[in-house]
């Protein structure tokens, strides 16, 4: 009768032991699965809040590089560009602004990369920023008549 | 036709003399042809610019065209053709006067002995009225033809005044080398270089690589172009192109100045920079030898 009793009783101990790891367990799970949750959405948020600097930041920088670009107004003309000498500053960034007074003109600067067509009746804009310091030759590229090889110019880059 | 090196050298002209040896290997309505083996030889004239006037760059400027003929005339051995590779005339911005010239140019291109005479146009004579003028006096700006297994093709790339082939050249360059053989010989006229010479000097075809692009499966492929008015060779893969001097004013190295206006005229050296290139052409294998002559025939 005693045996059975202690049998009994550790039968019933083992029981509650194994529902009680089980239930706790479960528990421990939840709480974990909780705080990795919690963990995540901080996560997102804390990125989602970079995420909105950044933009604000490039937005800002794109802002700034507008404010400093350096606007060039150009007229083209048979069988002139004005100005045909243009100083400019590397790293400093350029819109050209053309307008042709007569007829189709082209501008095409090779060494810098710089090509467009001039469309008579139209302003036309070629943004860059110049990378490399120099002295670079410019071309009306559409022939254009009688001393269509006189339309030139330059572009010089200064440090 | 029986000449050889030295003889063919003797054959002093103005613009480029050209030799080829025509085994021609062409397919379809062209291999049906049945090309000849004699070899030929045709004159290629570059950038006349009749019209131009400026002493201090060529006080002979009037009579230039005039020379030009009588001594094409005077070759020994007449060629089976002549080609003009463009630039017939100088550049006006006056539409009566612009016809004025070319058919001043085209009775004047007449007085020459042989009579297969070819045109193409350049900026100057079509890139201020899409060849309008041009046209009406020559007929199409780009079109092929054979000459003894030879098969030549005209490309325009100087009406459209961006310096472009076009789109719909293109298609038609496509369709018309489908029907050659990848061995054909092909020759390539055009006025300006169809590859990147000097961009900066307009030097160049805003569409040339496409040009290559189609041309490159073929193996025997040699382009002859003007408008530079200067000797000058570059190869493009196997494609060899040659440039042909002016018949008016020498233009400046690419690059070598600022500027690319005509070299005056040296009265101690009369016509320099001005004269004619030899090209021997053998198919056995596929050579061509390329000799420089000043004006009065000397080799250079």
């Amino acid at each position: 009768m005693k045996l059975r009793e202690s049998l009994f009783l550790m039968l019933s101990l083992a029981v509650a032991a194994l529902i009680a790891g089980t239930v706790g367990g479960y528990a421990l799970a939840q709480a974990k699965d909780r705080i990795i949750q919690a963990q995540e959405k901080e996560q997102a948020i804390q990125a989602q809040e970079k995420d909105r600097i950044i933009l604000a930041q490039e937005k800002a920088q794109v802002i700034q590089a507008q404010e400093k670009e350096r606007v060039i107004q150009i007229k083209a003309k048979r069988f002139e560009y004005t100005p045909n000498t243009i100083t400019v500053k590397k790293g400093v960034p350029v819109v050209l602004e053309f307008t042709s007074l007569d007829r189709l003109h082209g501008f095409n600067c090779s060494e810098l990369g710089i090509r467009t067509d001039i469309p008579p009746k139209k302003m036309t804009q070629v943004r860059f920023v110049p990378q490399k310091v120099g002295t670079f030759p410019f071309i009306c590229d559409i022939f254009c008549g009688t001393h269509h090889a006189d339309m030139s110019g330059t572009i010089t880059v200064t440090e | 036709m029986n000449i050889n090196r030295r003889d063919f050298l003797k054959l002093a002209g103005l613009g480029g003399v050209v030799f080829v040896s025509g085994l021609g290997s062409l397919a379809g309505p062209v291999g049906a042809a049945q090309p000849k083996e004699d070899d030929f030889y045709f004159v290629q004239l570059s950038d006349t610019h009749w019209g131009f006037t400026g002493p201090k760059v060529n006080p002979e400027a009037p009579e230039m065209l005039k020379k030009v003929i009588t001594t094409v005339n005077g070759l020994e051995q007449q060629p089976d053709f002549i080609f003009f590779s463009g630039d017939l005339t100088h550049v006006t911005d006056d539409d009566q006067e612009r016809k004025t010239r070319l058919v001043q140019f085209k009775n004047a291109a007449k007085e020459l002995k042989v009579k297969d005479v070819k045109f193409m146009p350049g900026e100057h004579d079509a890139g201020l009225d899409d060849a309008a003028a041009y046209k009406e006096l020559f007929g199409e700006t780009h079109y092929v033809f054979d000459h003894k297994g030879v098969h030549f093709i005209v490309l325009d790339n100087a009406t459209d005044p961006r310096a472009s082939v076009g789109e719909s050249q293109l298609t038609w360059l496509s369709a018309d080398l489908k029907r050659l053989k990848k061995d054909a010989r092909i020759v390539i006229f055009t006025h300006r270089p169809l590859f990147d010479l000097y961009p900066s000097w307009d030097w160049h075809t805003r569409d040339g690589a496409k040009v290559l692009e189609l041309l490159m499966p073929y193996s025997n492929v040699i382009v002859f172009y003007g408008h530079i008015h200067q000797e000058h060779h570059h190869m493009t893969g196997h494609i060899a192109h040659h440039a042909a001097k002016g018949l008016m004013f020498p233009l400046p190295a690419p690059g070598s100045v600022p500027k690319r206006s005509p070299i005056p005229w040296n009265a101690a050296q009369p016509y320099k920079g001005l004269g004619f290139r030899n090209i021997e052409a053998e198919s056995k294998p596929v050579r061509y030898d390329i000799a420089e002559l000043g004006m009065k025939g000397e080799k250079l």
